[in-house]
């Protein structure tokens, strides 16, 4: 169950029982002989793009399961302005010669100098003089239209993709600002995403639907597919095979954790999506190296009999899987509200920040539906190294869904359709074209196999999507030199907006990431 | 800063007239110094995790004028500290240099009286002072906008003791040791804060070469 995706239990339950109970069931020929599924060919047809999908109402946060690199870094390593000279323009009938003449004399000046394509002139003052105070003496001067320091301007780095406009979500948290000092990471940086699995193989794999379903108890019987091959591409916007590591698949037992529902690819594209590539959207840290591990199963592995679902010890082993494996960092945009504790994983968890491992949690989407916490996050406070995240909209208020409790210790964008911008204050980002996908959406009589070589650009909203948000800054940070999990939070924390009440609080946490000043650091007195 | 040290050494140099004629018979003593030392800042902890040590060289001047009256001297003098690092962040004590460009300067200007005790030699003359101390502190780095660098002035005292060997008539070699303390310069932000070091002050050893009498 991922975090945008609450409901998604009850609908795996009632299609489970569904496939229980539907007569007959038993006693069918496998054709897959006995294996889950089988890999047909790892090749396919290059993945479609279908563009951007801002006419859909963004996914709701608890609705049902149909549900590089390379930047310009050309900032300056000086202060503020060059000194040892200032900017002035004279007056429109100001005596240029003469006055350049007493301006010098007042300031010491050396010089002045007027460039080419230029309406001011350019005085050299002494080298140790206070550029900002001879600006001032200047423009007390009645012959002195202005007068300012040379200051330095750099890059404000901003991704030229082109619909970057409408990913609010990274200027809310400066992010423009913050990629002029660390552009994207790079691919040293492992960002493992425990989710519904990624768009990171172009293959096609047959699957056998053995079952008629329902998706809901009094729902429409959806018949059984049968034998049905399913193509699969790489998401364009994650890039190539190249820039994944080590996918595995809980759910399904293999090392091919694709995605069937599309959540997975959403996160990992928030993360790491290319950027400043003229294509799409941007991800935080875009040159990092993704980890597919797939722990959650959503509508079509049911339909499809994953032999495994995602419960605590799947996820666990994902998170125990993902640190031995290399990942620096864990987003965790999944969880559970219902049930008790969750000894396996917080176990899980522990052992992974032991091993340096940075870990984001969802805090859950519930605060209108009981406010019931995620259960997983429930460990981040006592763990220096795990933080468990709630969700701003683009006023970057609360989110309505976004759960309140002790566990929240930080916020980032997640959407708020109720806030500015309406549908289009969620998160945008690529992933597998729902209308290609979840064809048991439709009457059961057009209901048909799912593509998952088809993608497009979607508006999602949930603390699973402002968890990303922290999954890819931490990456940031690891690239910029903070290299242990409880530094990481601990700086996140340190350089928080502080966000309603004075101080942390079980709304924002610290307060909203400020991943600019985070990096940045600390000078020695500033 | 230049100019500022200079309109001081003549203003003390002017003060001592009046006394070296009151005084009659001892003649006025004006020298120039210049001189090169070592300075071990007392924030040691911030120095060393942004600029990766807490002491470095010193190079600065100034001027003496020793006032007929026994072995009474004023002086100004100025030095100039200036290192690169980088940017860091501080978590439980651990440093995470985390490769931003900073610069630090610090340009101290220092007033001074003392004793020299003439009598223990004629060639090599000991003294101790004490005095006023102003800090010009500037801290530059990368990626920094308007008001995230720093140029500011702190006030302090320091005092200081050394010893001086008259080479030649005009021509003097000293070394001298001195402690400032700068209070609350530092420690409201960056590494300062993070170790509660608020002492822009410090200890340095310093060898002078001074002409003039």
């Amino acid at each position: 169950m991922t975090i945008t995706n609450w409901r998604g239990i009850s609908a795996a339950s009632a299609l489970a029982l569904a496939c229980v109970t539907w007569p007959g069931i038993s006693g069918q020929e496998d054709p897959l002989g006995g294996a889950s599924r089988r890999l047909m060919q790892e090749i396919g047809l290059p993945a479609i793009d279908r563009g951007l999908r801002d006419q859909d109402f963004p996914r709701d946060p608890g609705q049902t399961s149909t549900g590089p690199h390379f930047v310009d870094r050309t900032s300056v390593a000086r202060g503020d302005f060059e000194p040892g000279s200032v900017i002035v323009k004279f007056k429109p009938g100001a005596d240029r010669s003469a006055a350049v003449s007493s301006t010098l004399a007042q300031v010491s000046g050396g010089g002045a100098e007027r460039p080419s394509w230029a309406n001011f002139d350019v005085l050299t003052i002494p080298g140790d003089a206070d550029a900002d105070a001879v600006a001032d003496k200047l423009r007390a001067r009645a012959d002195v239209e202005y007068a300012q320091p040379r200051y330095f301007n750099h890059t404000m780095y901003r991704p030229n993709d082109p619909l970057y406009t409408n990913q609010w979500n990274f200027p809310a948290i400066d992010m423009e600002r913050a990629w002029d000092i660390q552009p994207g990471a790079t691919s040293n940086v492992v960002v493992a995403v425990l989710d519904t699995g990624v768009a990171f193989k172009t293959a096609t794999f047959r699957y056998n639907s053995r079952f008629p379903f329902r998706l809901t108890p009094d729902g429409p019987v959806y018949p059984a597919l049968g034998i049905v091959d399913v193509p699969f591409a790489i998401a364009p916007e994650l890039g190539n095979a190249s820039r994944f590591v080590a996918p595995r698949d809980f759910i399904w037992d293999d090392e091919d954790p694709v995605d069937l529902d599309g959540h997975g690819t959403h996160v990992a594209g928030t993360i790491g999506q290319l950027t400043n590539n003229n294509l799409g959207v941007a991800g935080m840290a875009f040159n990092v190296r993704i980890m597919p591990v797939k722990v959650i199963a959503e509508t079509w592995d049911f339909i499809f009999g994953a032999p495994n679902g995602g419960t605590d010890d799947v996820v666990a082993r994902g998170v125990r899987y993902a640190a031995d494996n290399g990942a620096d960092i864990i987003n965790l945009s999944i969880g559970r509200e219902t049930g008790g504790p969750a000894p396996v994983l917080e176990d899980a968890i522990r052992y992974a920040v032991g091993r340096g491992v940075f870990v984001a949690i969802a805090s859950g989407n519930t605060r209108e539906q009981g406010n019931q916490p995620n259960q997983i996050g429930n460990i981040s406070p006592s763990l220096a190294g795990a933080v468990t995240v709630g969700a701003v909209g683009r006023s970057l208020d609360l989110a309505y869904y976004s759960t309140t409790s002790p566990s929240v210790e930080l916020s980032a964008p997640g959407g708020d359709t109720r806030q500015a911008g309406g549908s289009s204050g969620a998160i945008l980002q690529q992933t597998l074209d729902l209308d290609l996908l979840e064809t048991f959406n439709r009457p059961p009589a057009q209901f048909g196999p799912p593509r998952a070589d088809s993608f497009a650009y979607y508006y999602f909203q949930g603390t699973s999507m402002a968890t990303p948000h922290v999954a890819g800054f931490a990456a940031l940070l690891v690239q910029q030199g903070i290299t242990s999990p409880a530094a990481i939070e601990d700086a996140m924390k340190k350089y928080a907006t502080d966000k309603g009440a004075p101080g942390p609080d079980e709304q924002f946490g610290a307060g909203l990431i400020n991943p600019r000043a985070t990096l940045r650091g600390l000078g020695l007195a500033r | 800063m230049r100019t500022w040290i200079s309109r001081l050494a003549w203003g003390v140099a002017l003060l001592a007239i009046p006394a070296a004629g009151a005084a009659g018979a001892q003649p006025v003593d004006i020298k120039g110094y210049g001189m090169v030392g070592n300075v071990n800042f007392t924030a040691a902890d911030s120095f060393d995790a942004v600029l990766g040590s807490s002491s470095g060289v010193l190079f600065g001047g100034g001027a003496e004028v020793g006032i007929p009256l026994g072995g009474l001297y004023v002086g100004v003098g100025g030095w100039r500290y200036e290192q690169d690092g980088e940017r860091v962040f501080v978590s439980d004590g651990q440093v995470f240099p985390l490769g931003i460009p900073v610069t630090v300067q610090v340009t101290p200007i220092e007033i001074t009286g003392g004793w020299r005790f003439r009598n223990f030699s004629q060639r090599f003359v000991p003294y101790a002072g004490a005095g006023w101390s102003s800090y010009r502190y500037k801290e530059t780095s990368q990626f920094a906008e308007a008001g995230e660098d720093v140029d500011e002035r702190y006030t302090g005292f320091h005092i200081l003791a050394g010893a001086e060997f008259r080479l030649a008539t005009w021509l003097g070699l000293g070394g001298e040791v001195a402690w400032a303390r700068i209070p609350d310069a530092l420690g409201e932000g960056g590494a300062s804060e993070a170790f509660d070091e608020t002492d822009l002050g410090g200890t340095s050893l310093r060898l002078k070469i001074s002409i003039g009498r």
